[in-house]
């Protein structure tokens, strides 16, 4: 570890990202000091706006001879700028000492904001001067005028971090495929090259100063090889770090549309509010159970059509979905046939890099080899709705899908360049078959496990998150761009603490416990809700699913392999593997549905606690089902 | 062609941060002009509804614009809350102009105005052209029929004023950020010139033993730290292991 630290490549990365955070640093502040300006000007002369036309009816007043103290009708005006602007706090008009002699409004917000003490600070006042040598005094709530501030700067720091994360997997692709592998793979032919085997030559060559190297190191263990009446072979060590950009590039294709997904779709499909939400759902129902049914499917094609053929032909089919959702869908069976098709890309592409995994490495790394490809997935859940919600905000809907589609692309041109062929012997990905799947689906704990675990994880991920989410903030009027920094914290969450709660899992050895602990935190998360409404509440919510899925979905496939023992001696971890996946994705699919029924019926808020009450039902069931199968089987 | 790893990464950092930089430019950008839109379409809001509401009065009691008396000093009060308004208009239910305050900036010498078809919507906003943004809503008596539609044009100069600013300081200072790469850079061609000439002593004892019986000569001295990555080390850690093999196996024959 200690050695990592010291090599130049290092020292070289970290002061590389220093660079990177002091060029984007730099950049957000311009942004700041000029938007800040701008955006408080535009405030004040909105305050001046609304002042001035006030101030134009009271000094015809005093032109016709009404006294100051015999003015009246300020709290009509109150009303009709309040009902354009809900947040005046107060009109009033003085006199030259500041006494007030009208007021309108808010009476404690106005008593607080000509105060003397710091609790002033929370309102806006705009002054303007009166002929009777009053003033009129118009308040703002602070902290709501300057929510757009606030926003931005949000959003300026979410670009600063997500424009960071890109650019380090960038480096770190290159770095990895330039530096770090070639030598990997010289280190293994030297040592084969050591013990006088010469069975391997290194397959990787570089046109570089290393590369030269290389060749002659190459010709020298051929000739040697020769002479021993061997043949050696290339050896090209698999390139994982291509898996992680590739499915972070089919995963960021979707995610970049996620947070105006349901309203997107309902206004395409038209109908009312609550019917709107429902068609929503059942196109990204659809969209899912696609997936789900798509994928053991890809696994079968895997094995005859190949990893380059498979990634690149679902990117594409997605690139079709995604640009047919934007440009051609009309109605709900359009919508659906093309979120199907992208469905059926994303299962594609997926299967494709699990392929990869599964061929490049065996039981002692294929942890690391997940990660790898998980790391892409989550990097791809941070980045997409958070940049999305900024680009469907300025370009519309539409264009964000053929953004979308267009990032597609950009996956299967990138696949060309970083798939290798298939290592022979290489391990199939997980199929069922009519033998296996009886005596998985057999298992009593772990179809308990599946039942109330998987699914319900799987259902409010997409119900809640994905669905309901972004209808909550659209219904509190919130912008795209809120929507997605909040769908962000999801991966953010699962990033920051699925390695610590992961390890922590494992040295405890309590992957059940965590199963159900992640349970009851998402149903903690979603019923708090119901306290604090608001975005405070809503953010809790999704900060709490991410840490909760970070800690119970690797658990769970832990969990999985240990109450299926029988099956995975009989079978192997593969049809068990297989089953996880399918009814997971099966879940996901219900999500959408599910919640938008719970919407149409109970409204946003009373899905979400419905939500949280089937997560908490669930986890106490799952509970139960573990406290007996420890009493039945005691250690 | 070949190309050193400098060139390779050197190119790598360069087009790494431009697009960073790049990106966070454009989106900081795209997320103002929305914030910033929305703030200006928020304050012709204002304007357009405070028109509104003095036209009301005459509506509620039964009076058509065109039979208002006093119509073009409201409006000109109307225009005087704000300097950047420019005209408001008042047109019957057919589109035809009823009264005009202000200096109309569209439907000027017999032209049809470009919000000309959206007279029908209940209230719209729209961009009218480069620096005019443009808003109306329908009038209505006080049965709910048509009574005409007011319009309201302002001037957007400030707006694309503070657009094209900001624009300007972050493509400025993106540029001059990349400045930050000299020394990156500087750094990369110094750590990579030390690997290069390991590599390069790598090579020529590889040379040797190609070429004479590099058995006996004695390994080349290397220094670990000049390899780029620990990886890297144990490679070089390797060859010194291999090179005894190699000279035995493929050297030439005595």
């Amino acid at each position: 570890m200690t050695a990592w630290l010291r090599s130049p490549l290092t020292h070289l990365s970290l002061a590389a990202g220093l660079v990177l955070v002091l060029a984007l640093a730099w950049v957000s502040w311009l942004t700041v000091e000029s938007g800040d300006a701008a955006l408080y000007a535009e405030l004040n002369a909105k305050a001046q706006v609304q002042g001035e036309a006030v101030r134009r009816k009271v000094e015809r007043a005093f032109d016709y001879g009404v006294p100051a103290a015999g003015l009246s009708g300020l709290g009509a005006l109150h009303d009709g700028l309040a009902q354009d602007d809900p947040h005046l706090a107060f009109l009033a008009i003085t006199t030259a000492e500041g006494d007030i002699l009208h007021a309108a409004g808010d009476a404690a917000a106005l008593g607080t904001a000509l105060g003397d003490d710091g609790a002033a600070a929370r309102y806006l006042v705009t002054r303007l001067p009166l002929s009777h040598d009053g003033a009129l005094v118009l308040g703002h709530d602070r902290e709501a005028v300057l929510r757009p501030l606030t926003d931005i700067h949000l959003d300026i720091a979410t670009v600063l971090v997500v424009s960071l994360a890109l650019s380090f997997e960038l480096l770190l692709l290159v770095i990895t495929l330039t530096v770090v592998l070639p030598a990997r793979t010289a280190e293994r032919v030297l040592a084969e090259t050591a013990a006088r085997r010469y069975g391997l030559t290194h397959g990787q060559m570089m046109r570089d100063e290393l590369g030269a190297f290389l060749a002659r190191l190459n010709a020298l263990i051929t000739c040697a090889a020769g002479r021993l009446g061997r043949a050696p072979r290339p050896l090209r060590l698999p390139r994982l770090i291509g898996v992680r950009l590739l499915a972070f590039l089919f995963v960021f294709a979707e995610e970049l549309a996620r947070p105006i997904m349901p309203t997107f779709f309902a206004e395409i499909t038209g109908g009312g509010a609550a019917d709107g939400q429902v068609t929503a759902g059942i196109a990204m129902a659809v969209h899912m159970l696609v997936i789900a049914i798509a994928m053991p499917i890809g696994s079968v094609l895997y094995q005859h059509v190949g990893r380059l053929p498979l990634y690149v032909g679902g990117a594409l089919l997605a690139t079709v979905g995604l640009a047919g959702t934007g440009f051609f869908a009309d109605g709900l069976w359009s919508l659906t046939a093309w979120r199907a098709l992208s469905g059926l890309g994303y299962a594609a592409t997926f299967v494709a890099c699990q392929g990869v995994v599964l061929d490049s490495t065996g039981d002692g790394d294929r942890v690391q080899g997940s990660a790898m490809m998980v790391g892409g997935i989550m990097l791809a859940d941070i980045c997409g709705p958070a940049i999305g919600g900024i680009i469907a905000a300025h370009v519309g809907a539409h264009t964000t899908f053929i953004l979308g589609a267009a990032v597609g692309v950009v996956a299967a041109c990138a696949a060309a360049l970083l798939l290798d062929r298939a290592q022979e012997g290489a391990e199939a990905p997980p199929r069922l078959t009519r033998h296996t799947l009886p005596a998985v689906l057999g298992n009593g704990r772990l179809m308990a496990l599946l039942l109330l675990a998987a699914v319900p994880a799987k259902l409010v991920l997409t119900g809640f998150l994905f669905f309901l989410v972004p209808i909550v903030l659209r219904d509190a009027d919130a912008p795209a761009a809120d929507t997605g920094r909040v769908i962000m914290l999801y991966g953010l969450a699962a990033l920051v603490a699925g390695p610590i709660l992961a390890r922590l899992t494992d040295r405890l050895g309590v992957t059940r416990g965590a199963v159900t602990a992640g349970g009851l935190l998402t149903a903690a998360g979603l019923l708090q809700l119901g306290w604090a409404p608001g975005m405070a509440g809503l953010v809790t919510a999704v900060v709490a699913l991410g840490l909760a899925q970070s800690l119970s979905i690797p658990a769970q496939l832990a969990a999985a392999l240990q109450v299926a023992d029988t099956a995975v001696a009989a079978h192997g971890k593969g049809p068990v593997l297989a089953v996880l996946r399918v009814i997971e994705r099966l879940g996901a699919a219900a999500g959408p549905l599910v919640a938008a029924g719970l919407a149409a019926t109970f409204g946003t808020a009373g899905a979400v606690w419905m939500l949280g009450i089937y997560a908490g039902i669930s986890s106490c069931l799952l509970l139960l089902v573990h406290r007996q199968s420890a009493v039945a089987r005691p250690a | 062609m070949p190309t050193t790893l400098f060139v390779r990464l050197a190119v790598t950092m360069t087009a790494v941060m431009i697009l960073a930089v790049t990106l966070a430019a454009y989106l900081n950008q795209m997320r103002f002009q929305q914030t910033y839109g929305a703030m200006v379409e928020h304050r012709l809001d204002v304007i357009l509804e405070t028109a509104y509401r003095d036209l009301h009065v005459g509506l509620a009691l039964g009076l058509r614009p065109s039979a208002m008396d006093g119509l073009p000093q409201t409006l000109d009060r109307a225009l005087a809350i704000s300097a950047d308004t420019m005209a408001i208009h008042v047109l019957d239910c057919d589109g035809a102009r009823v009264a005009t305050a202000g200096r109309a900036t569209t439907g000027q010498a017999g032209t049809a105005p470009t919000w000309q078809d959206r007279l029908d919507a209940p209230r719209w906003t729209m961009a009218q052209g480069h620096m005019v943004a443009v808003a109306g809503r329908r009038l209505t008596d006080s049965l709910g029929d048509c009574a005409g539609v007011l319009v309201v044009e302002m001037s957007t100069q400030a707006q694309v004023a503070a657009f094209d600013a900001m624009a300007d300081r972050l493509w400025r200072g993106g540029t001059l950020s990349l400045l930050l790469l000299g020394p990156l850079l500087g750094g990369l061609a110094l750590v990579l010139r030390r690997r290069r000439a390991m590599i390069a002593r790598l090579d020529a004892d590889l040379a040797m033993i190609a070429a004479a019986d590099g058995s006996a000569l004695a390994a080349p001295h290397i220094d670990p730290r000049h390899a780029l990555t620990e990886s890297e080390a144990r490679m070089v850690a390797s060859y010194t292991a291999a090179r005894q093999a190699l000279a035995i196996d493929a050297g030439p024959r005595p």
